[in-house]
């Protein structure tokens, strides 16, 4: 009997299991539902999510069999004992931008949409400022503590969706849904690339391999995480054109969030659903944000064992501001998303899938 | 020492976050606005801006003032309306705070009033664009027609309450109580009709002197343009054709006198025979459930053949009342408002995709297609008395 669970610095399956499921929940269940049906025109596009689901959860299986094979190292230990050093100093630094880079995004993304629909007047510097002060104190502890802070924001945040939903129902129109199976499936297949952006992050255990005290179930913990986000986002996508229908998903920036605007308890006392759910959801990209930054701080560390954590994460900070600037508008920020999304597929699919490949093949084994 | 400096410092910075919002707005300083009317400029007008909005604000203290409490002088009325000119809705917004101590605030939107003159010129879609894109908006408020103009309308005094447009709100809910009233619309379902470019239907209300009366139905064809009202008779038809109403009461002539049958339920299933194209057959099921609310004719309630020979006026007068409005729906307007259209849509989708365009204009196939409205009424309840004379 242990006498205090909680004292070491490890991690075990719920956290685990809570930490892929909400690292992967992030800005993409707002505007799913829209770039889904913009390309499917009709209810089809839940195959296109189901698709896209099934092959991440499959890629995130690839990466927990990488890790269990690997117990205690990291993505830089890996690639070294596989392909060498140099390259995996390069994979490694590739890794530590792309979730930098994805820090920015969601940090952006927080503010342009809390613009959109909280402040009025805030400008978004100042809000995206805020954000990434409170991201810089988040990853300046030690790791574990982002994951504690998973299983305790996981519930909430699958409650208020639920909540969310539920509140919704009697809007519901099962007619909207009609017709089914009217799509070309080749057409379902392509857009089902869309869904698996959404889908990406479960790349961290790359590098929380070092902490976790049970790598053997992590394939276990890491593909039911995995589900968490597939089942949100088919139940919102169904429920939001049957709310709305194809045509005006389609034609709405954040479906979601429109949703929680709909929102409306007879009597009139509480009108403003949205506030609710916009602070909550803040709690989820807070998580992604902080985790992909405590990533990017672990991949930077591996390569360089000698950086101060606090100094590194107060030195990105500047850096990290100047590229959260860059994107001027929407449509600048949706680019720089599907550049995240193609970088997120090279080092979280392709690249696990290739060292596990190799390792097989040049029989290479960890030190477990 | 230099510790201490430095958390100093530190505080001192810190302080600077908390200096305020940037977005606060006392609740003393907003302007809640209620309701919007928008009517379409005269021609005098016009140079100003071919829009005329006007917004319904609340004036908080007159919610709260009670009847023969005007000793001190001011008057207690609970709103007051602000007209202005634009081209753009959001122009006329803004110049309103020209206006108003009290700058207007849009989340509390409940109604948006359209005149028949702006919905004839066919400008409902870019009127209605603001209310829609705004984040102040919400989907759920609601739309109506009214027949003269919309800043006449908002500036009734009800009897009953202090707002119009709450007295306007509350009366388009008696659907559940009168069928001849078109269900209230609200602007998230416009804009559905307006992307799947279908023709649809609005309430209308109309100014009677010092009263209001919300009924009768405003048709609109596929460009958003006012095409034709429905009577009473017609809406109610049209609200029994559309499984809309839930409730409503039919008057059937029986024996020269008159009975009254409430509709307490109503099954509306379509059924389509698309075997030819060129004339489609369209089966309409109705069932009615209902009670007897009021007999002016000595009728023996009890006896299965009377109930029996009551619910076959009942039906025939739900087909003559559907069946009218059909004629005028096929023949005279030629707009699909049943949501025909949407069923061939979701059950014949392939079919449905070749002749879309040719529905309502083109070869006119809604005008063609075959309706059949078979109606199974049925009572339930008699009342509690049996005679009364």
């Amino acid at each position: 009997m242990k006498s205090f669970e909680y004292g070491d610095r490890e991690v075990g399956t719920y956290e685990v299991f809570a930490s892929v499921a909400n690292m992967v929940i992030g800005f993409g269940l707002l505007t799913l539902p829209r770039i889904i049906v913009q390309k499917t025109h009709s209810v089809d596009g839940w195959v296109s999510i189901l698709i896209g689901g099934v092959g991440a959860i499959f890629f995130s299986w690839i990466v927990a069999k990488l890790i269990s094979r690997f117990p205690k190292q990291n993505l830089y230990e890996i690639g070294g004992a596989v392909i060498g050093k140099p390259l995996a100093l390069l994979i490694t630094l590739m890794f530590a931008v792309y979730m930098l880079a994805f820090v920015a995004y969601e940090t952006r993304g927080v503010a342009s949409i809390s613009r959109l629909y909280l402040f009025d007047r805030t400008p978004v510097e100042i809000v995206s400022l805020v954000f990434l002060l409170v991201l810089i104190y988040g990853v300046s502890g030690p790791s574990v503590t982002l994951f504690r802070l998973n299983t305790l924001f996981l519930p909430i945040v699958i409650m208020l969706i639920f909540v969310l939903l539920l509140m919704n129902i009697s809007h519901f129109d099962f007619h909207n849904l009609m017709p089914f199976f009217v799509t070309d499936w080749r057409e379902l297949v392509i857009t089902s690339k869309e869904s698996t952006f959404s889908f990406l992050g479960f790349e961290i255990l790359l590098f929380y391999n070092s902490i976790l005290n049970k790598p053997k179930k992590a394939v276990k913990a890491s593909t039911l995480g995995m589900l968490i986000p597939l089942i949100l986002y088919l139940l919102v996508f169904l429920i939001t054109l049957g709310m709305f229908g194809a045509e005006v998903t389609a034609s709405t920036l954040y479906p979601t969030e429109e949703l929680a605007k709909q929102v409306e308890v007879p009597g009139g006392f509480f009108e403003r659903f949205e506030s609710i759910f916009f602070s909550v959801w803040i709690l989820t990209l807070f998580n992604s944000a902080a985790m992909a930054f405590d990533v990017s701080l672990l991949a930077i560390e591996a390569v360089f064992s000698k950086a101060k954590r606090i100094a590194l994460a107060i030195g990105l900070g500047p850096i990290l501001f100047l590229i959260i600037m860059q994107p001027q508008n929407i449509d600048e920020l949706q680019l720089f998303a599907e550049w995240i999304s193609y970088a997120g597929i090279g080092v979280g699919m392709v690249v696990p899938t290739l060292l596990l490949l190799l390792a097989i093949l040049r029989g290479v084994k960890g030190r477990a | 020492m230099r510790r201490v400096c430095c958390v100093g410092f530190a505080a001192l910075i810190l302080a600077l976050g908390l200096t305020g919002c940037w977005d606060r707005v006392e609740i003393e300083d907003r302007g809640f606005v209620v309701g919007a009317g928008i009517d379409l400029a005269d021609e005098e007008e016009a140079q100003n801006g071919q829009f005329i909005l006007t917004y319904q604000f609340v004036i908080p203290g007159g919610l709260q003032a009670r009847e023969g409490d005007s000793k001190n002088g001011s008057s207690s009325k609970a709103y007051f309306n602000l007209s202005t000119n634009a081209n753009t809705m959001f122009a006329a917004a803004r110049k309103m705070s020209y206006q108003t101590s009290r700058s207007p605030y849009l989340q509390h939107m409940r109604m948006i009033l359209i005149s028949r003159k702006l919905s004839e010129s066919g400008e409902l879609a870019s009127v209605l664009d603001l209310f829609l894109r705004d984040h102040e908006m919400r989907r759920a408020t609601k739309i109506m027609v009214t027949e003269g103009d919309a800043r006449e309308v908002l500036a009734t005094n009800p009897k009953n309450e202090k707002l119009p447009v709450m007295f306007f709100e509350s009366t388009s809910l008696n659907p559940t109580k009168s069928s001849s009233i078109y269900p209230p619309t609200n602007i998230g379902e416009v804009q559905a009709y307006i992307l799947s470019k279908s023709s649809f239907a609005l309430p209308i209300i109309r100014k009677l002197g010092n009263e209001v009366s919300v009924s009768g139905t405003a048709l609109f064809d596929n460009a958003q343009k006012l095409k034709g009202l429905l009577n009473e008779e017609e809406t109610s038809g049209l609200n029994i054709l559309r499984g809309t109403a839930k409730d409503g009461v039919i008057e059937v002539r029986v024996n020269d006198e008159y009975i009254a049958y409430e509709i307490k339920g109503l099954r509306q299933t379509i059924q389509a025979d698309v075997s030819d194209p060129e004339h489609i057959r369209f089966t309409i099921h109705l069932e009615l459930e209902g009670n007897v609310g009021e007999t002016q004719e000595r009728l023996d309630l009890l006896s299965a053949h009377q109930l029996a020979e009551l619910e076959e006026k009942t039906e025939q007068k739900v087909i003559r009342l559907t069946n009218g409005t059909l004629t005028k729906l096929q023949q005279e307007y030629g707009l699909d408002v049943i949501g025909l259209g949407k069923e061939l849509d979701r059950r014949h989708h392939a079919l449905w995709q070749s002749i879309k365009d040719d529905w309502e204009q083109g070869e006119r196939y809604f005008s063609r297609c075959d309706i059949e409205v078979k109606v199974r009424a049925k009572i339930r309840i008699v009342g509690s008395t049996l005679e009364t004379k």
